[in-house]
Formats: structure tokens, sequence, C-alpha cells
């Protein structure tokens, strides 16, 4: 490397140091951390998981309904507002700014309620 | 060396250098896959084929970062330079099927065109919090493509080295754009200590290795030795230097390495006319100076490397006073012929 380049690498470097530490801090200084919950389903097909803004849920198998809506529960353990819907299996993630203390999936077209978990 | 551009110029080297790549990755893989499925069964493939992979991506950038001043802080991590290339190249497909991946994964189920969908999936772009980080994943992406295609001495020749270099240098960009890119990520999707503290640990120790190797660099570029009346600068006694060997001085802000062969003395600009390698690190082989990061060669009484070759670097002129090596800061042309002084 000439002299100018190797000054271009250490201005880089300077800079970087300072600016990424204090990106990461104002990225992380709104965040609370709570401990996550979560709850299974008794056939272990379903899981819940509740951590700070997020609801993660982890579908092992499909549902043999044709719908699957998922709805929060709220701390009075009503049902709240829809998350959203689940369909093939995998790992599905809904934020919501609500307390919530479980989840009910439910068959909209047959309007049964599938499963609820508390956490 | 090469005089037609080939697609890779295979040698022995370069041969066992991409075994330890091909097989540092696939143990990796393998590793990271075997680990996943016994601590979280539930994981689907996509997801794990996405983590898999964007993890090795950034453990590779890390590896390929700290090669540079670990070499200039302990030569022998030189040979890691050799190929660094290859690592690179590597590492780019390692960083594309996690980007594919993910994009099939969460931007192609929709009705509006994936890559559209990267950009507004999430809007959130006022919060440094909940910042859209796959943006910056993809942007990195982006980043990488340009690096790894214009990875070739085809477009080093093209480009010049000088452009080439600083196109090069915007894996910089591209590493902080990653290291937002996990760091939100891992807080957004699934937030995990352990991934953010391995994260932070590499940031520090690639950020002080590179701070340290540069301010050793620095002291070395302000070295300021004595002139004589004539503004010859005074280096060093000939028996100081090796044989077949160089000793590297500063000589008006630039690096010059002062050779000694067979009794006779050189000085030529310490600079590579391929990458940049440092010509004063290498040896004399075969009577030409030799890179010591791709074997480059040059001829030391005139900087010239041998026919049909054609790079061509400054030559010094040098003097013997008693028994202390001067040289002229002024330097001459690239490939001037000069006289080798005995010693």
């Amino acid at each position: 490397m000439i002299a100018g380049q190797r000054k271009a690498h250490k201005l880089i470097w300077l800079g970087m140091a300072l600016a990424i530490p204090i990106v990461l801090f104002f990225a992380v200084r709104n965040l609370t951390f709570t401990e996550a919950i979560s709850g299974t389903s008794p056939s272990g097909q379903l899981k819940a998981r509740f951590d700070t803004d997020r609801i993660t849920i982890t579908l092992n198998t499909s549902f043999k309904s044709p719908s699957a809506v998922v709805y929060a529960l709220d701390k009075e353990g009503k049902i709240g507002r829809p998350l959203g819907q689940l369909s093939a299996p995998g790992t599905y993630s809904f934020r919501t700014s609500d307390k919530v203390i479980g989840v009910v999936v439910v068959d909209k077209i047959k309007e049964q309620e599938l499963y609820k978990i508390k956490f | 060396m090469g005089l037609d551009y080939k697609w890779v110029l295979w040698n022995k080297h370069k041969k066992t250098y991409d075994k330890f790549i091909i097989g540092g990755m696939v143990g990796y893989l393998v590793l990271f896959l075997a680990i996943s499925i016994l601590t979280n069964p539930e994981m689907t493939a996509e997801t794990l084929i996405i983590r898999a992979f964007g993890s090795l991506a950034i453990l590779m950038l890390h590896v390929i970062l700290v090669i540079g001043p670990l070499s200039r802080l302990n030569k022998n991590f030189l040979p890691l330079l050799y190929n660094r290339r290859h690592l690179g190249v590597s590492m780019f497909f390692a960083a594309l099927v996690h980007g594919l991946f993910s994009i099939i994964q969460f931007h192609t189920l929709g009705k509006v065109n994936p890559i559209y969908s990267i950009f507004t999936a999430n809007m959130d772009y006022g919060s440094l919090t909940n910042f859209p980080f796959q943006v910056l994943g993809f942007l990195a992406l982006l980043i990488l493509f340009v690096m790894a295609s214009t990875s070739h001495d085809f477009f080093l020749h093209n480009l010049s080295a000088k452009t080439w270099k600083r196109l090069h240098m915007m894996v910089y960009l591209a590493y902080g754009l990653i290291i937002m890119h996990v760091f939100l990520g891992a807080f957004q999707q699934e937030p995990s200590v352990f991934t953010i503290s391995l994260l932070i640990f590499g940031f520090i120790m690639m950020s002080s290795l590179h701070i340290i190797a540069a301010f050793q660099e620095s002291k070395i570029d302000t070295y300021k030795g004595d002139i004589d009346a004539n503004g010859w600068l005074k280096v060093c006694r000939p028996e100081e230097i090796e044989e077949s060997r160089a000793k590297i001085f500063t000589v008006v802000g630039e690096r010059v390495a002062i050779f000694k062969h067979e009794s006779k003395l050189s000085a030529i600009h310490n600079v590579c006319k391929h990458q940049g390698g440092p010509l004063g690190e290498g040896k004399i082989v075969d009577g030409c100076i030799t890179c010591p990061w791709h074997g480059y060669q040059y001829l030391p009484n005139n900087g010239q490397s041998p026919p049909p070759f054609t790079e061509k670097v400054k030559t010094y002129e040098l003097k013997i006073e008693d028994g202390m090596i001067y040289i002229n800061p002024n330097a001459f042309v690239e490939g001037t012929e000069v006289t080798l002084i005995s010693c």
C-alpha cells in the first residue's frame, strides 16, 4: 500500500471504532428486557412464546382445519385483536404492543376454537 | 504472474489454500446444522439454511479482514494473504445463499416484487431500534457482489490499481452495514445474548487489530533519518541487510526497499504494481525481487518485471560512505536502469 492508502485505512478504522458503538448504543437504549414466557398445546402441535413485544408461534404440523387465525389474549383473558394466520408448519412471528397472557387459534370458517394457550 | 487472463491461475499453493477454504466451510456448516438440530429441533430447514450461511459469511468476513493487520503485526500470517481473493469470493457465495433464501422465505409470498418488498416490508426508517435491518444486509450484499465480480486481474489491470483498491476498500462499508444488519436483526427477531456478545467481541478484536497496525505503520511513515550535505538519506550498514533480502526505509513519505544480493545493493519502491504488496518483505528468487503476496517479480537493477511482463517500479540511487549506505531521496522514473553498488 502507498502512504495515502495507509492513512485512509487508519482514518476509516478510527471512524468505525467511534461510530458503530454510538449507533449501537442509540439502537438499544430504548429496549426493555423482560423474561420470555411460553406455552405449548397439549398435543405438542403448537408452541407459543411471548418476549417483550413479540409473539413467536412454532407450528410443527399443519392444521386439518382450512382456516387458522391467531388472536392475542389480553391481560383479562379476553380475545383481543387478530395477530395473523397460520398455514404451513414453521415459525411465525407477530409484533404486539399490548401485554398478552396467551394466544387463541380459531377456525374462522367453522367459528371453532382450535387451541388456547396461556403462558 | 500471467500474460493472458484466465478464470483462475491455478498452482499448488492456491489448490491447497482452496482445499482449506472448502473444508472449513463444509466443516462449519455441518457443525452448525448438527448443533442447531440438537438444540432447536423445531427450526425449519429454510431458517437453518439462512442462519447457517449467514453466520458462516460473517465469520469468513472477520477472518478476511483480520488477515491484513495480523500479517502487518506478525509475518507468520503472510501465507494467509496469498489467496485471500478466493476466500473473499467464497464468502460472497455464502452471503448470497443467505440473502437468496431470506428473500425467498420472507419476500416472495406477497404480490409485490421481492426487492421492492425488502425496502417496504418494514417502513420504520425513523427508528434506530426497529430500523429495517434487511435493507442493510441487502446493500452489503450488493457491495460484496461488486467486489467479488471484480476480484480478478482483468479488472485490476483495466481499472488501475488505485481505482481497484478504492473500490475494494468498500468492504469496510459492507462490514459496517453487516454489523448493524446482524445486531438489529438479532434484537428484532430473536434476542440472543450469545450472538450479540460474539458480534461485539468480533468488532472489538477487528477494530483494535486494525488500529494497532495502523499506528505502527504511521510510526514508520513519519520516520525521518539523517540527511547529509547533498540531501542523501543515511540508512544503515550493508551488514544489517540479510543476503537476498531487504530492509525497508521511509524516503520522502514513501517506502523504499534496499536489497542485498551477491554483495550488490539496489533500491526500489516498496509497493508491488499488482496489489500493492510490500516488496521489501519478499526475497530475491532466481535473481528477481519476488513479492511476498502473489509472487510478482522485478529485476533489482531496473525495477522492471522480466520480459515478457511489463510491470515497472521506481528505482533509487545508492552510495556507500564510511561503511554506511546512503540513498538519494529523488526517485528515478519507473523502470530506470541503475548501477548496483558493491558492498
